[in-house]
C-alpha cells in the first residue's frame, strides 16, 4: 500500500482522534471501577444480593429489589412490545395502504425521538391517575411497564422494519406464486427468513428498557420494595441511582456506582447477543 | 506544445467550423509510428487477488504513440493488466504482483516510486463514465490544482485546450460551471479523456471506453482516440474486435487458461493478428468461433 | 374466520391501538401544553421555582449545552468515521478494536453516563456542576450515532470517485477532502442532527453533570438547566408546577421534530442522490 507522505501524516492523525474516541468507553469503565472500589474492599459482592435491605446509612446494601423491578418491569414491557411493534411493521409494510403506511410509519420515527422525560411526564399526570382509580396507588410497576413499552415500541418496530425489507423479494414472489394467502407468506415465508433480524430488535429494546431512569422513576412510585403485584411502586435500579445520587456520600455512593457496574454489564451482554444476531450494527 | 501546427510545422486554422458540430477538434495527429520504440515493457507479469490468480506470466510490449488493443472475453484479467500500468493495483487490498514492468527506463513497480507523479505521466479512463460531482471547470481543474497548477489564467488556457482537443468546448462553454453530471453519457465520457489529458500525460489506459456509451457518442469518442495516435500511447481493452481492427497498430489476445488465470495467448501487429493469426484460438476468437 | 382475515384483523387492531395511543398522548401535550405556550414564556425567567414567568434561560441553557456537545464531537467524530470508512485496510485489527468499543459505547445507559460524567469531568477534572461538563458528557453520548452516520455516508459515495481521484495521480487527503466529504455532506449533516436530537432528548446524563440552576448562565462553567431537566423538576419536585411543565414539553418536542424530520429528510436525499448520479 503506497501512501504518499501527505497521506500517511493524515492517517497519523486520524488514528489519534479514533483512539480518543476508542478510549472513552475504557474511561467509563475505569472510573466506574475506581468510584465502586472504596466499598468492594470490605463489601464482599454477594451481600449486595444477601443483605437484608437497602438502607445505606446502616451499612445495608441489598440491592435485590431493585434488581427485581427492572427485570419485571422490561419484562413486561418487552413482552407487550414485542407483539405491538411487530404488528406495527407489518401494518406499515403489508397491511396498509400506501399514503396510510407512510403516515403510520412518520409516526414511529416521531415517537422514538420523543424524550424520556416527556413520556413519564405524561404518564405521570394521565396514565398514573387513570391506573390509580382501578387500584390505588396510581404510580405502579404496571403504570412503569405500560409507559416502557411505549418507549421502546418504536425500537421495535423499526428494527423489525429493516429486518423485513432485507428479506429478499424473491423469497417473497415466489411464494406468492404458489397461492400462499398474505398471513401465509407473512407467517411462512418472511418472519422466518427475518428472524435474527427480529430477535435482534427485541434484544435491543429490552436493553433500552433496562436503562431507562427518567420515564419510570416519574410513573413507577419509587417504593424500595419487592414487587408482589402489578400495583404495587417500586423503583428500579436505574431510578434508584437517580435519585440517591444528589446526597450519597463515601459507601452509598460507591454502593450506587456498583449498581451501575450492574446496570452497564447487564445493558452489554444483551447488546452484545443483539450484535451476534446481526451483522448490522444500530443505534437507536 | 503548440497544438496549431500541421506536420511540416506550418501554422493551421483548426478552430471548429459550424459543421464539424459532430466532428473533433483541433488535435494533430502527429507523425505516424514507423519505427516505434517501447514505451513499455512488462516481463512475466503475474497478478493474484489472494490465493486467487488473475494473470500468469504475460509480457509485452507497448510502443511509444501507438494503439495497443488488448482483446478477448471477459475476466480474462485484461482489466487487471491495465491496472498494473498505472499502480492502481496498490488500491486493490490482497492484490499481489510479481514480475518486471519498466517504463520508459525506470521500474514501476519499485516501492520507493513517486506513484502520484507515475499516474500524472500514466492517464486511466474507466468503462463507466465517472465525473465527480461538481462544475465541468472544476473537474478540469481539480487535478491540476492538485499537481500545483494555481494562476487562473494558466487554469483557464489547460481548460480550453484539452475542452476544444475532445471537441466538448462548443458544446458546454457557456455552461461551465453547471454540474457536470448534467451531461450525456458521451460528453461524460468525452469530459473524463479531456480531464486526463490535462495533465499531459504519455500514456493513456482505457477500459473499455465506448462499451457504456450509445452508438453514436461511441463513434465520436472512438474518433477521439484514433486522433490521440502519435501524441499519445494509448492502450486500450475493447470487447468490440471491429473496434480494435478500425483504430489498432498492435493488438493483444488474452484467453483464460483452466484455473481460472488470464494469460497472453499472441501479441502482434493488428494487421497480422486478424488477418494471419499464428494461433489457432486466436483463429478461432477474432473468426467468432470461440468466444 | 380463516386464519389470514384473522391476522388482518388483529394487525389492525394493534395498528389501531398504537396510534390511538399515541395520538392520546401528544394531543394531551399540545392541548395543555398551547396554554402556556407564548413569546413572552420564551424569552422570560422562571418565577416561583418555574411556575410562572418563562424558560427563557432555559432554553439558552440547552442550546449551550448542545453547542458544546457538537463542537467536541463533531471533529472527533468525523476523524474516526474516516478512518473507518477509508483507512482500514492499513490496520485491520486497529478498526476492529475502535469499531468494537463504540458498540460498547452506544449501549452505555444515560444514568451511566451521568455516573462518569459526575466522577470524571465535575470532580476529577474539577469542572463541578457546569454547563462544560453537561456538554462533555453528551459529546460521549453521541458519539457513535455520528460516527454511524457519517461512514455510512462515506460507504454510500461510488467508489469510482476514489479510483478515478487515484488514477489522476491525486492522494487519498485530496479525494477524501475534495470529492468524497463534499459528496457526503448531506449524510454528514444528517449525522450532526440526530445527534442534536438525541442529546437534547436527554436528561439523567445532565442531571449529576450540569446541574438544576436555572438562573441565566454567565459563562460554561456555570451551571445551567437543561429543557428536560426543567420539565422533570416541574412535574416531580414543584407543586403546582404541572402547566409550565406541559408547555415546556411541548417546545422540546417541537424543537426535537423539527430536528429529526430534517435529519431524516437529508438522509433520503443523499440515499436518493448517490443512486441516481452515474
Amino acid at each position: 500500500m503506497s501512501l504518499s507522505r501527505a497521506d500517511r501524516q493524515l492517517v497519523a492523525l486520524l488514528r489519534g482522534y479514533a483512539l480518543l474516541a476508542a478510549a472513552i468507553v475504557l474511561l467509563i469503565l475505569l472510573f466506574l471501577v475506581k468510584e465502586s472500589w472504596p466499598i468492594l474492599q470490605h463489601v464482599a459482592l454477594t451481600r449486595f444480593i444477601t443483605d437484608t435491605s437497602w438502607h445505606p446509612v446502616q451499612s445495608l446494601y441489598q440491592l435485590t429489589p431493585m434488581l427485581s423491578a427492572t427485570l419485571y418491569s422490561t419484562l413486561g414491557a418487552v413482552l407487550l412490545a414485542t407483539p405491538l411493534g411487530i404488528g406495527s411493521a407489518l401494518f406499515s409494510r403489508y397491511y396498509a395502504p400506501s399514503f396510510l403506511a407512510m403516515v403510520y410509519r412518520r409516526l414511529i420515527e416521531l415517537l422514538a425521538g420523543i424524550p424520556s422525560v416527556v413520556y413519564g411526564f405524561w404518564g405521570l399526570t394521565t396514565l398514573a391517575p387513570l391506573i390509580g382509580r382501578l387500584h390505588p396507588p396510581g404510580v405502579s410497576l404496571l403504570t412503569g411497564i405500560l409507559i416502557l413499552t411505549l418507549m421502546i415500541l418504536p425500537t421495535v418496530a423499526l428494527t423489525v422494519d429493516a429486518a423485513l425489507s432485507a428479506v429478499p423479494i424473491a423469497y417473497v414472489r415466489g411464494a406468492a406464486a404458489l397461492g400462499l394467502s398474505r398471513w401465509g407468506l407473512i407467517s411462512g415465508v418472511t418472519m422466518p427468513a427475518a428472524r435474527s433480524g427480529i430477535a435482534a430488535g427485541i434484544l435491543l429494546a429490552a436493553g433500552r428498557a433496562i436503562g431507562e431512569t427518567m420515564a419510570v422513576l416519574m410513573v413507577a412510585g419509587n417504593v424500595v420494595e419487592q414487587p408482589h403485584s402489578l400495583f404495587d411502586s417500586v423503583r428500579t435500579l436505574t431510578a434508584n441511582i437517580a435519585l440517591e445520587m444528589a446526597y450519597a456520600t463515601g459507601d452509598h455512593r460507591a454502593a450506587l456506582f456498583v449498581s451501575g457496574l450492574a446496570l452497564m454489564s447487564m445493558v452489554l451482554v444483551l447488546v452484545g447477543l443483539a450484535e451476534f444476531f446481526t451483522k448490522e450494527r444500530r443505534y437507536v | 506544445m503548440n497544438h496549431f501546427l500541421n506536420s511540416t510545422g506550418e501554422p493551421v486554422d483548426k478552430t471548429p467550423k459550424p459543421e464539424d458540430a459532430y466532428t473533433l477538434g483541433p488535435l494533430q495527429a502527429g507523425p505516424p509510428c514507423c519505427v516505434p520504440k517501447p514505451l513499455i515493457q512488462v516481463d512475466n507479469l503475474t497478478l493474484h487477488y489472494g490465493t486467487t490468480p488473475a494473470l500468469e506470466a504475460v509480457s509485452l510490449d507497448i510502443y511509444n504513440g501507438c494503439i495497443t488493443a488488448l482483446i478477448g472475453p471477459s475476466g480474462c484479467g485484461k482489466t487487471s493488466f491495465l491496472s498494473v500500468l498505472n499502480r492502481l493495483t496498490d488500491m486493490i487490498p490482497g492484490c499481489r504482483v510479481s514480475g518486471k514492468v519498466i517504463y520508459d527506463s525506470k521500474d514501476l513497480r519499485d516501492p520507493a516510486l513517486d506513484v502520484q507523479g507515475l499516474r500524472r505521466e500514466i492517464g486511466m479512463i474507466f468503462q463507466k463514465p465517472v465525473p465527480f460531482p461538481m462544475s465541468i471547470r472544476r473537474n478540469i481543474e481539480l487535478p491540476l490544482r492538485e499537481h500545483g497548477m494555481s494562476k487562473p489564467a494558466d487554469l483557464n488556457q489547460v481548460l480550453e485546450q484539452v475542452l476544444l482537443d475532445v471537441g466538448l468546448w462548443d458544446e458546454v462553454k457557456d455552461r461551465l460551471e453547471s454540474s457536470a453530471l448534467a451531461l450525456s453519457g458521451g460528453q461524460q465520457q468525452r469530459l473524463c479523456i479531456a480531464r486526463a489529458l490535462a495533465l499531459s500525460p504519455k500514456v493513456l489506459l482505457m477500459d473499455e471506453p465506448c462499451s457504456a456509451l450509445d452508438p453514436i457518442s461511441s463513434g465520436v469518442v472512438e474518433d477521439l482516440i484514433q486522433r490521440l495516435r502519435g501524441k499519445y500511447t494509448v492502450v486500450i481493452v475493447t470487447h468490440n474486435l471491429a473496434q480494435a481492427r478500425r483504430i489498432a497498430n498492435y493488438a493483444g489476445f488474452f484467453w483464460i487458461k483452466e484455473q481460472r488465470a488470464g494469460c497472453l495467448i499472441e501479441f502482434g501487429q493488428c494487421k497480422q493478428i486478424f488477418e494471419a493469426p499464428v494461433h489457432e484460438l486466436t483463429a478461432a476468437y477474432v473468426n467468432g468461433s470461440r468466444g | 374466520m380463516s386464519k389470514n382475515n384473522l391476522a388482518t384483523v388483529f394487525i389492525w387492531l394493534i395498528a389501531l391501538l398504537v396510534s390511538g395511543v399515541f395520538f392520546w398522548l401528544l394531543s394531551d401535550i399540545i392541548v395543555h401544553g398551547l396554554a402556556k405556550l407564548s413569546w413572552p414564556f420564551l424569552v422570560e425567567n422562571p418565577k416561583n421555582a418555574g411556575r410562572s414567568g418563562g424558560i427563557g434561560p432555559i432554553i439558552v441553557s440547552t442550546a449551550l449545552i448542545l453547542m458544546v456537545a457538537m463542537i467536541t464531537a463533531t471533529p472527533l467524530g468525523l476523524a474516526t468515521a474516516v478512518l473507518l470508512s477509508e483507512f482500514t485496510q492499513q490496520d485491520r485489527v486497529f478498526g476492529h478494536l475502535v469499531r468494537r468499543s463504540l458498540d460498547v459505547l452506544a449501549g452505555v445507559p444515560s444514568i451511566v453516563f451521568g455516573l462518569f460524567g459526575n466522577a470524571f469531568f465535575c470532580i476529577y477534572l474539577g469542572l463541578g456542576f457546569s454547563i462544560l461538563s453537561g456538554g462533555l458528557t453528551l459529546a460521549c453520548m453521541v458519539l457513535p450515532i455520528l460516527i454511524r452516520t457519517v461512514e455510512e455516508g462515506l460507504q454510500a459515495t461510488p467508489n469510482e470517485y476514489r479510483l478515478a481521484a487515484a488514477a489522476l495521480g491525486m492522494s487519498r487527503g485530496a479525494a477524501l477532502f475534495q470529492v468524497l466529504l463534499p459528496a457526503a455532506t448531506p449524510a454528514i449533516v444528517a449525522g450532526l442532527l440526530l445527534g442534536i436530537g438525541r442529546a437534547g432528548a436527554e436528561t439523567a446524563a445532565l442531571i449529576f453533570t450540569s446541574g438544576y440552576v436555572d438562573r441565566m448562565p454567565g459563562s460554561l462553567f456555570d451551571s445551567g438547566r437543561a429543557l428536560s431537566v426543567h420539565i422533570y423538576d416541574l412535574s416531580m419536585n414543584v407543586a403546582g408546577g404541572d402547566a409550565s411543565a406541559f408547555s415546556s414539553a411541548l417546545v422540546l418536542i417541537m424543537l426535537l421534530v423539527i430536528i429529526n424530520s430534517l435529519a431524516m429528510s437529508l438522509a433520503k436525499h443523499w440515499q436518493h442522490k448517490s443512486i441516481i448520479a452515474l
